[in-house]
């Protein structure tokens, strides 16, 4: 669970929606100058979305937050399987310098809030900043079989042992993945207080 | 947006923890189910999925499965999902298609203006594009695993290689030949021409290597109409046919059969022909060379190998935009004996770049009943220009088309400069 600091407020001085129906993202602060992103439930019981939930089969929602100073480049990745059998919403978070404990959830309400929690996007020491937050939606999860693991290993020189599995689980993630079921962008400049 | 991914996810090492991943999950799928498939046979569906009944299978199979679904020409669009099997653990894998309809059309007509006669031009510009500009037809499925066809079918081979043809051709496919997941198509067909040849026959056999690997075997006989010439009050007998034997493998995780956007396709090639044609020459008397020109018979039998090796790689740099960008090389030997010149041999190499860019028209969401997107197209390279003589030059090409892809077929209009 991720811990709002109360010392340090944030304030959005204006969201410039890229679409106009686009749901709002609800920024918070946290200690090291970490910005995170409340998602919108909406992108959940949005239809196509919805429909790849009930599959079985995992939807990846994947992050990608560009500073427009810095041109740095963060992100975060959400993973969410229906277990047909257990009837449990099986879902993690990999994001910013953290991955998250895989979570069961027992009903819609509860992945829902655990929907809400906000995602750690990125870090700064700047009292404002610009960024563009891409969300894409993913049929199928990034997680691959070990040989394709090893593949990308070996032809990355991206090592498996440590921290860096999360590299490879994600790049091949990112070069096999199938099309974006539908994808959302936001464009704000945040004023860190 | 795919670059934005890499980018984002790149960005990931530093989120990755120690912490251990749980295994991918697997899931036994006791049964297949094709739902929506009107025409499409769903036994052919699974056969091409190279899933099957009884076997687990992680994310990544089910998802290499739908990538390969969603390269099948009779297919737009296809979803996978998991319903309860008969018991706990047990599943039900439901694969969810919008089909083609059975008549089907690839046209590309793309008026491409050549700078002057000696330049050539290439409708195999489009990175990815195999032997011919066009077809026009219909497909039905027939039992369980086959299809018949029939259809207007043009060729487009290096000139060096093999002569270019237009035919009508009639065959069936059987899929999952003998259980293996292979497929087997043979045809007949009947070049179109003034005098229209005998029926000659084509077998073109395919064996998934992986979910991302075919090797192709192909076996072409072609039957050119005969034909007699009268030149100078002397009949002269007019004949050609030729025979093409090769193997292709390739390596295919492209996104879509036609218009990819995003993938690699690798593919090596080699093949023969041989062709034997009867015909006649203006000569030179050599008895008395300030005569007219002699009108001569002359049979020619002529072999050629080829080996031909294509790269490619599509980018997504967002979700309507896409870049590609490929080389192709190819070395061609020729020979052929001729009753008049003896024999001669050479050989041809060729090497061209292909470049591209595309801009979706449609939205992710719309594009599973279709596509509706602006290409760029560009290439340069060297191309035999002379069946005989071999003469080769240096040719760039551009165009620049709308194409449309329905569950009619895909269309292509534009125009393109060649010089």
């Amino acid at each position: 669970m991720v811990r709002r600091a109360g010392a340090l407020a944030l304030s959005l001085l204006f969201a410039t929606m890229a679409r106009a129906q686009q749901p709002q993202l609800a920024f918070s602060v946290q200690p090291g100058g970490v910005v995170a992103a409340a998602l919108p439930v909406s992108i959940l019981q949005d239809a196509t979305v919805r429909k790849q939930l009930r599959s079985g089969l995992t939807t990846t929602f994947l992050i990608v937050a560009r500073q427009r100073d810095t041109r740095a480049v963060t992100g975060a990745r959400i993973e969410v399987r229906y277990d047909l059998w257990d009837e449990v919403w099986i879902a993690q978070k990999v994001e910013l310098n953290r991955r998250g404990e895989r979570q069961r959830l027992t009903s819609l309400d509860a992945l829902e809030k655990w929907w809400r929690t906000p995602v750690r996007l990125l870090s700064t020491k700047a009292s404002r900043v610009t960024v563009q937050v891409d969300l894409s939606v993913l049929p199928f999860s990034a997680a691959e079989e070990e040989d394709a693991r090893e593949w990308i290993s070996k032809s990355g020189g991206v090592g498996t042992e440590g921290g860096s599995g999360g590299l490879v689980d994600a790049l091949i993630g990112t070069t096999l993945s199938a099309k974006p079921l539908t994808s959302y962008r936001w464009n704000v400049e945040l004023a860190l207080q | 947006m795919t670059r934005t991914i890499l980018i984002a996810l790149t960005v990931l090492i530093a989120a990755a923890s120690a912490a251990e991943d749980a295994p991918p999950p697997r899931f036994y799928i006791e049964r297949i189910e094709v739902r929506e498939a009107a025409r499409v046979s769903p036994d052919v569906v699974i056969a091409e999925s190279r899933l099957r009944e009884g076997q687990e299978y992680t994310e990544a199979d089910l998802r290499d499965a739908a990538s390969r679904l969603s390269r099948l020409p009779f297919l737009l669009s296809s979803e996978f999902a998991l319903e309860k099997g008969s018991e706990r653990g047990r599943f039900v894998l439901v694969v969810t298609i919008a089909e083609t309809k059975p008549f089907f059309y690839a046209i590309d007509f793309r008026p491409i203006l050549p700078a002057d006669h000696t330049v050539e031009t290439d409708y195999s510009d489009r990175i990815g594009a195999e032997d011919g500009t066009g077809a026009l037809g219909a497909r039905w499925f027939v039992g369980r695993r086959g299809a018949l066809h029939l259809a207007l079918i043009t060729t487009e081979y290096d000139s060096a290689f093999a002569r270019d043809y237009g035919a009508v051709a009639f065959g069936y496919t059987q899929y999952d030949l003998f259980g293996t997941r292979a497929f087997a198509t043979l045809s007949v067909k009947q070049v179109i021409e003034q005098n229209a040849g005998s029926i000659s026959p084509q077998l073109v056999v395919g064996v998934p290597l992986s979910a991302n690997q075919t090797l192709t075997v192909e076996l072409d006989q072609t039957r050119f109409g005969d034909d007699v010439a009268n030149v100078r009050n002397e009949e002269f007998a007019l004949q050609r046919g030729q025979r093409i034997v090769g193997a292709t493998w390739s390596y295919n995780t492209t996104n879509r059969p036609f218009l990819p956007t995003r993938g690699t396709l690798v593919s090596v090639r080699p093949r023969a022909s041989w062709s034997d044609s009867a015909t006649y020459l203006y000569v030179v008397s050599p008895t008395n060379p300030t005569q007219d020109l002699e009108v001569v018979a002359d049979t020619v039998h002529a072999r050629a190998a080829e080996l031909t090796v294509k790269g490619a790689q599509y980018w997504e740099l967002s979700e309507r935009t896409s870049v590609s960008a490929g080389l192709e090389g190819a070395w061609t030997h020729f020979q052929a004996e001729s009753d008049f010149y003896g024999d001669r041999s050479d050989h041809v190499v060729r090497v061209v770049f292909r470049g591209g860019y595309s801009y979706s028209l449609w939205d992710a969401a719309r594009m599973k009943t279709g596509d509706s997107r602006l290409e760029l197209n560009a290439r340069i390279g060297s191309r035999s220009i002379d069946y005989y003589d071999l003469g080769y030059t240096s040719q760039q090409q551009m165009s620049a088309s709308w194409v449309r892809r329905s569950s009619w077929g895909t269309l292509r209009l534009g125009v393109g400069y060649a010089w």
